[in-house]
């Protein structure tokens, strides 16, 4: 009877296995050691200086623009870190810039999002135009006609722009909130973190990465869903994290502190999308003592976890190097990743560039 | 009684003049009535008083900018569930394009029967003084009682 009863569970299991019910023995993933190459700016660029981690976004030539967000700035650098100009002026009219905290580029445009609005540059920094913004928006992509802004306070997370302005349409669902295990907590900051996301798009989708538990949604240009997916982290400690902070947000309620915040920490801080895979950067905070951190990519098609980038030597004597913000640029068809970064140590503020 | 022609060129040009006094003053109410944001300046009671929009409690929002997530509108939602009768005007900065006016109605709901426009006149040195900062920036909202004393100002 005992015999039986085993032989059956064993079926059972080479069933569910070879049926790809769920796998119970994941495969494992390469993980690949990724070398620095340089820090940015260059020493010898005395005009470039950041007050925070900068965000930032790189051309296809391998130019930086990077934001100054406190001095409501943009530095424009050669692909070496050298100084090449600046972008805007500080302001509310035509041209100005009033507290940045999102870029992109285009192949002809550099586009901004400040408090106030989105302004349309030329990459050698003449104005273009701009036109308002009022929908609370946490970030965006672009294509070459369009705008694809991540609106979490919105009815819907993506909110599609003409370069002129006019919303084109709504799309992406928000979480459903049970409210009622979040304890004292204002809706609004509960919204706000369960919803907050990366918008990255390919040629054909645009892709909702969730930073507080590594979901992602992906949708086609007209804004139909295509598939929902978890980040497989492929460890097990990263994985319970996730876990703990999906239960955190949907179950067991976020944790207040004082005077009106929520104690959470996002697993992910930088996303990017470059050549057909998907790039999500971990958020070392959520571990102790990280001895490096880690660069997940997924393929666009299958949201597979394909491969992770290590990135060593982020400890010192003070702590962890604190990274934010990720690009991917091919220059000479080389693949370079672009962290912003700070240092605890040394305290300085500066873009890592690394390659494999 | 035959008038001298003195007489009847003298009470010729008197009617002519209340004539035109009475359509002056027509015209002034006519369009006081039908945009009527003029601020009147009372040094003796040192106040600001103004007419409300066609004698109904009025809510002015003077807007600089409004981003919903640092700046939302304030109050506005409840003023919108709760007190339908009060109307409540718009006024955005010059700078706003019928675009930007389109996606400011869209993205804080703004309903058809509450006004949507550009800041002139008067109020724009209000907004002008009262956002001189730089590092923030600040809107106004005023509340206007029927006989036309603000109740409330707030700068959010």
């Amino acid at each position: 009877m005992f015999k039986n009863k085993s032989l059956l569970c064993l079926l059972v299991l080479f069933l569910i296995t070879s049926f790809g019910g769920f796998n119970i023995f994941p495969e494992e993933v390469d993980t690949i050691e990724l070398k620095p190459v340089c820090t940015l700016p260059s020493a010898d660029n005395e005009e470039t200086y950041f007050r925070k981690i900068p965000f930032f976004s790189v051309t296809d030539d391998g130019e930086i623009f990077a934001i100054v967000n406190l001095d409501s700035l943009i530095f424009k650098m050669d692909r070496k870190g050298c100084y090449l100009g600046k972008v805007g002026t500080k302001g509310r009219g035509p041209g100005d810039i009033f507290l940045p905290y999102s870029i992109e580029t285009t192949k002809d445009r550099l586009i901004i999002l400040d408090s106030i609005a989105f302004s349309f540059f030329e990459l050698n920094g003449k104005f273009l135009s701009k036109f308002k913004n009022f929908m609370s928006i946490e970030n965006f992509c672009v294509s070459d006609k369009h705008i694809y802004a991540n609106t979490p306070r919105a009815d819907k997370l993506i909110t599609k722009f003409t370069y002129s302005g006019k919303i084109i349409n709504q799309f992406g669902e928000k979480f459903k909130i049970d409210y009622s295990v979040h304890d004292k907590i204002n809706p609004i900051r509960v919204d706000d973190h369960v919803n907050s996301s990366y918008v990255l798009k390919s040629e054909k989708h645009i892709f909702i990465v969730f930073k507080a538990f590594g979901e992602i949604h992906k949708y086609d240009l007209k804004g139909n869903l295509v598939e929902k997916s978890k980040i497989n982290f492929f460890d097990k400690k990263i994985d319970s994290i996730a876990r703990k902070h999906h239960d955190l947000c949907f179950k067991k309620g976020l944790i207040k502190t004082v005077p009106n915040g929520i104690a959470t920490i996002d697993m992910l801080n930088g996303a990017s999308i470059y050549n057909g895979r998907l790039y999500l950067m971990l958020s070392q905070s959520i571990l102790i003592n990280p001895k490096f951190n880690l660069i997940y990519v997924l393929n666009t098609q299958s949201l597979k976890t394909i491969e992770r980038l290590k990135i060593s030597n982020v400890t010192n004597q003070k702590g962890y190097l604190n990274t934010m913000c990720l690009a991917v640029q091919s220059i000479d068809n080389i693949p370079y990743f672009y962290v912003g970064t700070s240092d605890p140590e040394s305290k300085d503020l500066y873009i890592g560039v690394y390659k494999k | 009684m035959i008038l001298s022609p003195y007489e009847y060129i003298k009470k010729k040009i008197v009617l002519l003049a209340t004539l035109l006094l009475i359509v002056g003053l027509f015209f002034i109410v006519y369009s006081n009535t039908t945009d009527c944001y003029h601020i009147i300046k009372n040094k003796a009671e040192n106040s600001i008083l103004l007419k409300p929009y066609k004698g109904k409690p009025t809510v002015i929002y003077l807007i600089s900018a409004a981003n919903k997530k640092c700046n939302p509108l304030y109050k506005y939602e409840t003023l919108k569930a709760l007190k339908k009768d009060v109307c409540v005007v718009f006024l955005v900065a010059e700078d706003y394009t019928d675009i930007d006016i389109e996606n400011f109605r869209f993205a804080f709901k703004i309903p058809e029967k509450h006004i949507v426009k550009k800041i002139h006149g008067e109020w724009k040195n209000i907004l002008t003084k009262c956002i001189r900062s730089d590092n923030m920036i600040f809107n106004i909202v005023m509340t206007v009682k029927e006989d036309g004393t603000i109740a409330k100002i707030r700068r959010f």
